[in-house]
């Protein structure tokens, strides 16, 4: 073994050393050494014999973003080593360039639902058109790690084609985690057809799905779903309130002031600040005295934001 | 009645077992922002040479063969 303390220059006698815990540790150096080659080095660890050193340099090819190296890696989503591939995976879905789209749709429709999750993952952030088709299959999937990553990647492509599909997952799936990404996805689509989806998923038996909803009809703004989201203001789970305060707020929805109001009164403070801003967006004076009262809140919080409401409504009263 | 006049346990606490920096690595060392820590170079371990802590937990998180502990104080906690 080479002594590493003896000599500072050694990092490429390391990397070749018989010992796997001395070459895990020079590849870990290797990003903060002076070798100028460094990422060529780490491409060659990927191939070493122990699991732990490929799996560390694959971690420290996060970021990089060159055809020998993505080359390398894509294979690699079917290592032997479960580490290895979640490492392989993590960098993967770094990727920004759009064109690593050709060596990841291989993988894409892979039978093995780990490696088709971690392709779609990676694919989601390149925008790659070619990405559409195996996707649209993909959410079809037995396996709700795949519908997940093929959730992602229609999301990310914002197709109108994608909307009946992402619809009937957001309200139909057996996972809540795939609901929740669908409902989040269906944030793109400025058309009405989506409106009853997320209406329903306000009632979703999941409250993470619920609060997602809340938020997506918030991004669409259809005042027609005021009607739902103010009926959501009343959901067991106060997140999900915080989320229907927010979007009733950005869609001025007047119809919603008696729930607000009613929020203003909440134990929970993050909702007593989330009612008054939304209090300030709609600007109606009938407000003035409930958010008098939440300018002397104990939250200072909510202090602050009722009194930046009080000063919206006067000047919204004003104009 | 004796006198404890030394520290006789310090916050955070190496595996000699586990720790790998007779191997080279010095990951613990190089994210301690208080830099307390220090590799004794006869036994090529890693030890808390200083005793002093944040409790900031990198030593501990980033440790590739899970050889350091923090014990973090109760009131902190």
């Amino acid at each position: 073994m080479s002594n590493p303390f003896s000599e500072s220059g050694g990092l490429r006698a390391r990397l070749a050393d018989p010992d796997a815990e001395v070459r895990r540790v020079a590849v870990l150096d290797l990003p903060y050494g002076d070798e100028e080659d460094y990422i060529a080095l780490l491409t060659v660890a990927l191939a070493d014999k122990s699991a732990a050193v490929r799996a560390e340099a694959a971690h420290a090819l996060e970021g990089v973003e060159e055809q020998e190296v993505v080359a390398a890696l894509v294979p690699m989503l079917k290592d032997s080593d479960e580490a290895v591939r979640q490492a392989v995976a993590d960098t993967l879905a770094e990727l920004k360039e759009p064109r690593w789209g050709a060596l990841l749709l291989g993988m894409a429709e892979d039978s093995e639902p780990g490696v088709q999750a971690a392709a779609l993952r990676a694919l989601r952030a390149l925008k790659v058109d070619a990405a559409f088709e195996p996707a649209m299959h993909a959410t079809a999937s037995a396996d709700a790690a795949v519908r997940r990553e093929a959730v992602g990647v229609l999301a990310y492509l914002r197709k109108p084609a994608a909307l009946p599909t992402l619809t009937r997952i957001a309200t139909q799936d057996t996972e809540a985690d795939v609901r929740k990404v669908a409902v989040g996805a269906l944030g793109y689509a400025d058309v009405d057809e989506v409106i009853p989806a997320l209406e329903a998923a306000l009632k979703d038996s999941a409250w993470l799905v619920r609060e997602e909803a809340a938020h997506t009809l918030g991004k669409n703004k259809r005042i027609s779903a005021a009607g739902k989201l103010t009926e959501a203001m009343q959901d067991e789970y106060w997140q999900v309130r915080v989320a229907s305060a927010r979007a009733l707020g950005k869609m001025r929805a007047v119809q919603a002031l008696t729930v607000l109001i009613d929020a203003l009164g909440h134990t929970v403070s993050n909702l007593r600040k989330e009612a008054a801003i939304a209090l300030g967006e709609l600007g109606d004076a009938r407000a003035l005295p409930a958010l008098e009262v939440a300018a002397n809140d104990a939250d200072p919080d909510v202090r602050k934001l009722s009194r930046i409401a009080l000063g919206r409504i006067a000047t919204a009263q004003g104009a | 009645m004796p006198l404890a006049a030394n520290m006789t346990s310090v916050p955070v606490v190496i595996d000699e077992e586990k720790c790998i920096a007779h191997k080279g690595c010095t990951v613990c060392v190089d994210v301690c922002p208080l830099d307390v820590l220090a590799i004794d170079m006869l036994k090529g371990k890693a030890f808390m040479k200083y005793d002093e802590c944040w409790y900031c937990m990198p030593c501990e998180t980033d440790c590739p063969t899970d050889a350091v502990t923090v014990s973090i104080p109760y009131l902190l906690r």
